[in-house]
């Protein structure tokens, strides 16, 4: 397992690297729209070759990381924080405001995702922030349970009791008692968020609802991927093989997470 | 035991309620009526037909009248008119359920057909090559992204291949084959679609079956099992799986609506005329009966499935099927 | 005596992260027949694991890299699987230490029995059923059939346990290994569960091995004891050679240990005429019991009914009582962790039942049970044992005299304060766990069986830490346990809890002595006592 987990560190760091230095890696100006270099074949000036509108694909490819990256992880942090607050009172206050809370994240779960968000995307004006909020606001129903269940064994807890007999106040037992304890596998889930709502936000753009182009997003240069699929490979290939080995990157982080924090499950 | 299926029950409906209110209001965040839509694309219309069309539609009043209104409707499964053709919204949800149902209930069958043997052979033989790398393999499949998979699955079986079809659910000539023909051409549409659903399920499950039975092997009671000299084939087989399956059920359960949202993608891809699809199009067209109807049928779908998984999961689970002890 | 069992130079290793350690090293001894082999040892001394190698159902870390079992002329260790499935059940057969876990909670108990039969294939379809029945009635079940159909999850810890023995007797093996069978069972039901298998060791010509770290349980059952220690056999001896001249010196402190619980009365202060510093007066407390469609409430369950009690000050007031008799309850209310339904709490006059100050709770503090969980694995030894400062407003200077005040008191080393509780010992978390509770200088000391996890070696160390600081510290205890023995050695009054109610009351002389109460009559009698075979300790 260990070389995977290494491998994906790799991966993710490559990734924040194309995006932070996306001009300095860039061959070519990525929106530079030339018919007359349109669907030409990967080469050596155009490492991945061109698209529909003869744009680099490298370069565009490039470009949307950073769409990509931005993406996961605020789309994760937004539904970190909704989460996180649900599930913490959720569980450190019990009764009525506990049922009221899991209730509704129950109701939540119900939906199938994908077909919320494309509720919600119809009416509203298509755009990166919106995306990313939408993402956000429908996917936070796993962390808020994993948090209240986190908070509800940390509750009980000798050493939380034996804080409040000292007189600690609550406050100060869930800072220094219960988040520290707690984080550990609400990080893994994170990780693992993260990788979900970038195959989310993927999939949008490859149906036309997500990022719209001309922002480039790996999803929807391969929707136009689609329309080239007899003649140019190129294009459905490598915004793919791009999404496939982010995710992959991190997923293998959160695997790597999740065995640092329970050495039992090694092997 | 039918005190906690009537308990169930009865927990059901405010969670219906409570769907039917999110549904409404999700839809209702975005700014502007929705019945501008119809009017956006023409500047010729004036505020004030506008405001006419909204009235039309009971869009002027306030929203919880709105809600009211709807919800009334809904229940006699009146879900209005589509406001791209104008036909009933439930006409069209219902030629398309059956299409989406199908190919997951297929999707279902492949994914525990395949995940389930796995799972227990990788648990069993912890840490040999067939382990690590069926492990490995579940990592390559939860990152894929099935609309890739599904445009290379068509590009090579389809396109460069020939052997399978690659859109609808049927051929242009299906009307001229025999029953025999036509339940094997329909197969032969299906096979991709559902392939490229069951990806993501098919790593879930075999994971999580994975992890079921190592932890099952390591309880006390698999212990007891070997030392009373059972052979350890029927300790497995008696034992150990029976036990580790039982939450799996729960999980099928909750894996329906993950694969509905699928459906999505693997509809539009391969071109399948099923509810997934159908929401694509009201999406575009921004057809506010349709989405409404479809979202919340869908998730009333989701509900049906996750009480039908606890029921089962109930019945094979003696500690819920009788109650706690004396 | 005839041989039934012989192991010759055992030797098991363990594979941890990537080091093998021993865990039993070349140990040999024999079993005979019809007799009852006692095996004591604390944690980590490899009696289990030889128990486990016997059976062969070691898990996959452990190897035995030599040595030989010998059974009816075979070695156990050099036969095939499947000729070790025929053994395993049918000739020797084995129970374990936790009930709760080791039924299948899915088959009924007529199922899990019915398949021995069924699978060593000695007989089929209602003949098993029948012996099924007379196998129940045998380990005193009152119902068989209700029993036959009931799920384990219907059964109380000591039913499961007789369960698992009916499972072991059915075929009528010679060997029977019983591996702590009744540590986690409460003493009266230990006392049945005792007598059961002494009874079978006489009906069916049992020969048994038993495992246990309770020299008590020993001086009832054993013929012959084994000690062990570190996975090596320190001594063995019969039963009374082994007790009364003990070679080794890690036997001597064993029984000496056993000893000091089974006889010893408290050094008592005499009549205590002071003042009383904590009071409880009718405290009761409930929980919800939720049943029906809605979940409605359809009744509570009493943790706790209508307690009252005194303790002075300087005074050590024990309370004993059985798993679930709301001790625990009761003693969080105490501190103020739970509030009561009804009652008062006083503590130094002062009704504090609504409300604990901080200064009251500075006078009150508490020491659990498991050392693992009531320390924070993130946090240094120096921070916990300061946690409580916090209320004293104090320069960093002294709160360092105070750590080092207290750390000496709880003989704990100064220079470890910056080490995370993984690197202690249990023993050694107990103290950190008395230093915190200490470090506020409280008056009473509330301990909930603050020794129940560890060894009975450290159980010593800790206990007589807990006098001295008594002593020096003008402390008040009130010293909570299951565990009879404990309490008759560092009480001075005794309280003993039954299904929330004290039952009785009194000096160790009369609660122990002359017991009034039925309930605590029946307990005093349960426990084994390590009577005075030794003559002349």
């Amino acid at each position: 397992m260990k070389p995977l987990i290494t491998f994906g560190f790799i991966l993710i760091a490559a990734l924040f690297v194309a995006a932070v230095f996306a001009p300095f890696i860039a061959t070519h100006d990525h929106t530079a729209i030339n018919i007359k270099e349109a669907y030409l074949p990967p080469s050596a000036s155009h490492i991945f070759g061109t698209d529909s509108l003869g744009r680099d694909l490298f370069s565009r490819m490039v470009y949307a990381s950073r769409v990509v990256l931005m993406t996961g992880f605020v789309a994760v942090g937004i539904a970190a924080v909704i989460g996180v607050v649900l599930g913490s009172f959720s569980g450190y206050f019990g009764g009525a405001i506990d049922s009221v809370i899991m209730r509704f994240t129950d109701m939540m779960l119900c939906f199938p995702v994908f077909f919320l968000i494309l509720s919600v995307v119809a009416f509203v004006t298509p755009g990166i922030l919106n995306i990313m909020v939408i993402i956000g606001c429908t996917s936070w129903m796993g962390i808020a349970r994993l948090i209240r269940a986190e908070v509800l064994t940390l509750r009980t807890k000798d050493y939380v009791l034996a804080a409040k007999a000292l007189g600690r106040s609550n406050v100060y037992i869930v800072f220094r008692h219960i988040i520290p304890n707690g984080l550990g596998p609400a990080l893994v889930n994170f990780v693992f968020g993260i990788a979900g709502a970038i195959l989310v936000e993927s999939a949008l753009s490859f149906l036309g609802l997500g990022i719209q182009p001309p922002d480039p997003s790996w999803g929807n240069i391969l929707l136009e991927g689609k329309s080239g699929m007899g003649v140019a490979w190129w294009v459905s290939v490598f915004p793919g093989l791009a999404i496939f080995f982010t995710a992959f990157g991190f997923n293998m982080l959160g695997e790597g997470l999740k065995q640092f924090f329970n050495p039992r499950l090694k092997r | 035991m039918t005190n906690y299926i009537l308990r169930r029950l009865i927990g059901m409906i405010p969670v219906l309620f409570g769907i039917t209110l999110i549904s409404f209001f999700v839809i209702h965040l975005a700014p502007g009526k929705p019945t501008d839509v119809m009017t956006d694309l023409n500047p010729k219309v004036s505020q004030e037909s506008r405001l006419k069309l909204a009235e039309l539609y009971g869009f002027d009043k306030p929203v919880y009248e709105q809600y009211f209104v709807w919800l009334s409707r809904i229940v006699k499964l009146d879900f209005g008119a589509s406001f791209l053709d104008g036909r009933r919204v439930a006409d069209k949800i219902a030629e398309r359920l059956p299409v989406t149902i199908g190919i997951n209930l297929l999707s279902v069958i492949l994914i525990f057909g395949a995940a389930i043997p796995i799972g227990v052979k990788g648990a069993l033989h912890y840490g040999s090559i067939f382990d690590r790398v069926t492990t490995s393999a579940v990592f390559l499949m939860f990152s894929l992204p099935s609309f890739w998979v599904g445009l290379l699955a068509i590009s090579f079986f389809g396109v460069q291949m020939g052997w399978l079809p690659v859109s609808g659910i049927t051929s242009l000539d299906f009307a001229s084959y025999s029953l025999w023909g036509k339940c094997v051409d329909i197969m032969r549409h299906l096979i991709l679609p559902v392939v490229v659903t069951s990806i993501g399920g098919i790593a879930g499950i075999s994971r999580y079956t994975r992890d079921r039975m190592i932890d099952v092997m390591n309880e006390d009671y698999i212990r007891t099992a070997v030392a009373k000299g059972l052979p350890k084939n029927k300790v497995i087989s008696k034992h150990a799986v029976r036990n580790a399956l039982m939450p799996v059920i729960t999980i099928a359960g909750l894996m329906i609506p993950g694969l509905i949202s699928g459906s999505v993608i693997s509809e539009t891809i391969f071109n399948i005329p099923g509810m997934g699809r159908l929401m694509v199009d009201a999406v575009f067209t921004r057809d506010y009966n349709l989405i409404m109807g479809e979202l919340v049928i869908v998730t009333f779908l989701t509900l049906a499935g996750n009480f039908a998984a606890d029921i089962v999961y109930a019945l094979c689970d003696p500690r819920i099927k009788f109650g706690e002890k004396k | 005596m005839k041989k039934i069992l012989e192991v010759e130079n055992l030797r098991i290793s363990y594979l941890n992260n990537g080091s093998r350690t021993d865990a039993v090293k070349d140990i040999s001894f024999i079993l005979n027949e019809n007799e009852v082999l006692g095996v004591v040892g604390e944690s980590g001394s490899g009696k289990t694991v030889t128990a486990l190698s016997i059976m062969r159902i070691l898990s996959h870390e452990a190897n035995i890299s030599s040595g030989r079992i010998l059974f009816e002329g075979k070695d156990l260790l050099s036969i095939c699987e499947k000729d070790m499935e025929n053994v395993r059940g049918r000739n020797i057969s084995m129970i374990f230490q936790e009930p709760f876990s080791c039924l299948n909670p899915v088959m009924t108990v007529g199922e899990q029995i019915g398949e021995i039969y069924r699978f060593h294939e000695l007989s089929a379809g209602c003949e098993i059923k029948k012996q099924v029945l007379q196998l129940l009635e045998k380990v005193k079940f009152a119902m068989p059939e209700k029993t036959y159909d009931s799920y384990p999850h219907m059964l109380s810890g000591g039913e499961r346990q007789r369960v698992m023995i009916a499972m072991s007797v059915a075929l009528d093996p010679r060997i029977l290994i019983a591996d702590e069978p009744t540590t986690a069972l409460d003493v009266t039901v230990q006392a049945e569960i005792l007598r059961i298998l002494c009874e079978l060791k006489k009906e069916c010509g049992l020969s048994m091995i038993f495992i246990t770290h309770d020299l008590g349980i020993i001086s009832k059952i054993a013929d012959r004891v084994m000690v062990m220690k570190d996975g090596k056999i320190v001594e063995e001896n019969t039963k009374s050679g082994l007790l009364s001249k003990p070679k080794e010196e890690y036997t001597k402190r064993l029984i000496s240990a056993a000893m000091h619980l089974s006889s010893g009365a408290a050094e008592t202060a005499g009549e205590n005429s002071n003042a009383v510093i904590f009071e409880a007066r009718n405290v009761t407390k409930s929980f919800p019991i939720e049943k029906g469609i809605l979940r409605k409430e359809t009744g509570r369950f009493y943790a706790v009914k209508n307690v009252s009690f005194a303790v002075r000050k300087g005074v050590t007031a024990g309370l004993v009582g059985q798993s679930g008799c709301g001790k625990s309850t009761l003693a969080k209310i105490i501190l103020g962790l739970e509030k009561p339904d009804s009652g008062q709490i006083l503590f130094e006059g002062g009704d504090i039942t609504n409300f604990y100050s901080r200064r009251v709770r500075g006078m009150m503090q508490i020491v659990f049970q498991d050392p693992f969980n009531s320390l924070n694995p993130g946090m240094r030894m120096r921070d916990i044992v300061l946690e409580g400062t916090h209320m004293l407003k104090l320069d960093a200077g002294s709160r360092e005299d105070i750590l080092r005040d207290v750390l000496g008191k709880v003989r704990l080393s100064y220079n470890d304060r910056f080490k995370f509780p993984h690197q202690f010992s249990g023993g050694q978390r107990q103290r950190i766990a008395i230093a915190r509770a200490l470090a506020v200088r409280p008056s009473l000391l509330v301990l909930d069986e603050p020794v129940s996890s560890l060894d009975v070696l450290i159980q010593q160390d800790i206990i007589a830490l807990l006098k001295k600081l008594k002593t020096e510290m003008g402390l008040t205890y009130l010293f909570i346990s299951h565990d009879l023995g404990l309490i008759k050695e560092i009480a001075d009054e005794v309280y003993v809890m039954n299904e929330g109610i004290i039952v009785e009351h009194g000096t160790v002389e009369d609660v122990y002595y002359k017991p009034k109460d039925t309930y605590t009559k029946k307990l005093i009698e349960s426990v084994p006592v390590l009577t005075k075979l030794t003559g002349g300790k």
